[in-house]
């Protein structure tokens, strides 16, 4: 027994000779490694009207049509104005028209607002996505040509 | 081009991360367009349009305004569904170019998503303001305003093994590690010596 002493302390002294180093490295303090990210957030806006036609069927010459509403999203990160115009309406003979103001519209209510040819603002400007039913509603003039009238409207967003 | 479809795909991301509740069929980038570029020379730039309804559209683009005379665009656009195409905007300004207009000179590029031909027809409009900047009658850049986050991480002590936890524990001291080794080995040897019978052989004395 009395002569393996001397075999392990060679032993502990090399392991601890091979050891020491490792020992010596990892006892330094390590500052903290900071990782910086960054990201940048793309700015985006677009618009979806649910159904892009309205067909308010046959009516009479002084007479007012149903109401018709679409749905109108707005998705958007950033501030976004969405706005409404149209055009004068015209018959398949192009000398009768209607004005633009025939049609009212109104953003979660009865229509109530005539359209105009200029752009006007539809909702508030928002940063934040929004839904809101437009209702469409058109009122023949009396008199009236009889004719099968067609109108364009356009709802436009900027951001 | 790589930096390119890196934002192209950020840009996707963000449409999609967008629309969980919402889908739009007709979307763009935000901002104005700017094109810096001056007499006698030429300069683009592009923005996105986004399509992320579930079909293709065609889109129509023209442009409005005084600068449109220095612009070319195309004039029409097909979009894959959930995809985002670049326009492509091209400013020229003549030699001639008396400064009539100054050195910022602005237009809107519009693109039209046609509705369902209809007694009313519904059109979705993107409108894009444009600036023609151009430096020799003041035409100048401002300043690029971004919206960015910055996140600093450092690793946790969880993340630490090995001798780093040894250390985080308090066992800073290199000695006390050694002689922890040191016993380690020693039992170890022991514990080996008694297991296959190691013995030193004394040596004889030559008597």
């Amino acid at each position: 027994m009395k002569k393996i002493i001397p075999i392990l302390a060679i032993a502990a002294v090399s392991l601890m000779l091979a050891v020491m180093p490792a020992l010596g490295e990892t006892t330094t303090t390590t500052p903290p490694i900071e990782i910086q990210a960054t990201v940048t957030v793309t700015a985006v806006c677009g618009l979806s009207v649910d159904q892009t036609s309205l067909t308010f069927g046959n009516l009479l010459q002084g007479g007012t049509s149903s109401v018709l509403t679409r749905s109108a999203d707005l998705t958007t990160n950033t501030p976004t104005t969405v706005t409404i115009a149209g055009v004068d309406w015209v018959g398949v003979n192009q000398a009768h028209t209607m004005s633009v103001g025939q049609t009212a519209y109104g953003v979660d209510v009865t229509p109530g607002t005539a359209l105009t040819t200029s752009a006007a603002t539809l909702f508030p400007s928002s940063s934040v996505n929004e839904q809101h039913s437009v209702g469409f509603q058109v009122a023949i003039p009396n008199p009236q040509p009889a004719d099968t009238y067609s109108q364009t409207i356009t709802i436009g967003f900027t951001c | 081009m790589k930096n390119k479809k890196l934002i192209s795909l950020a840009t996707m991301a963000i449409v999609f991360s967008l629309s969980t509740s919402f889908a739009f069929a007709l979307g763009m980038t935000a901002g104005p367009v700017r094109i810096l570029v001056d007499v006698g020379s030429s300069g683009s730039a592009t923005y996105g349009l986004v399509n992320n309804g579930n079909e293709t559209i065609t889109v129509t683009l023209r442009v409005e305004g005084d600068a449109a005379q220095f612009l070319e665009i195309p004039t029409k656009l097909e979009i894959e569904p959930k995809k985002v195409e670049y326009v492509n905007v091209r400013a020229t300004i003549p030699q001639n170019y008396d400064g009539s207009l100054g050195g910022n000179i602005t237009g809107f590029i519009y693109a039209v998503q046609e509705g369902t031909p209809g007694q009313v027809q519904i059109n979705v409009q993107a409108k894009k303001s444009l600036q023609l900047l151009i430096p020799t009658y003041g035409g100048k850049l401002p300043e690029a305003a971004s919206q960015t986050q910055t996140q600093t991480q450092t690793p946790s002590g969880d993340l630490m093994t090995g001798f780093a936890s040894l250390s985080a524990a308090g066992l800073t001291d290199p000695l006390v590690i050694a002689v922890i080794v040191v016993v380690i080995v020693i039992i170890v040897v022991f514990v080996l010596s008694r297991r296959f019978k190691i013995v030193a052989v004394p040596k004889k004395n030559k008597k």
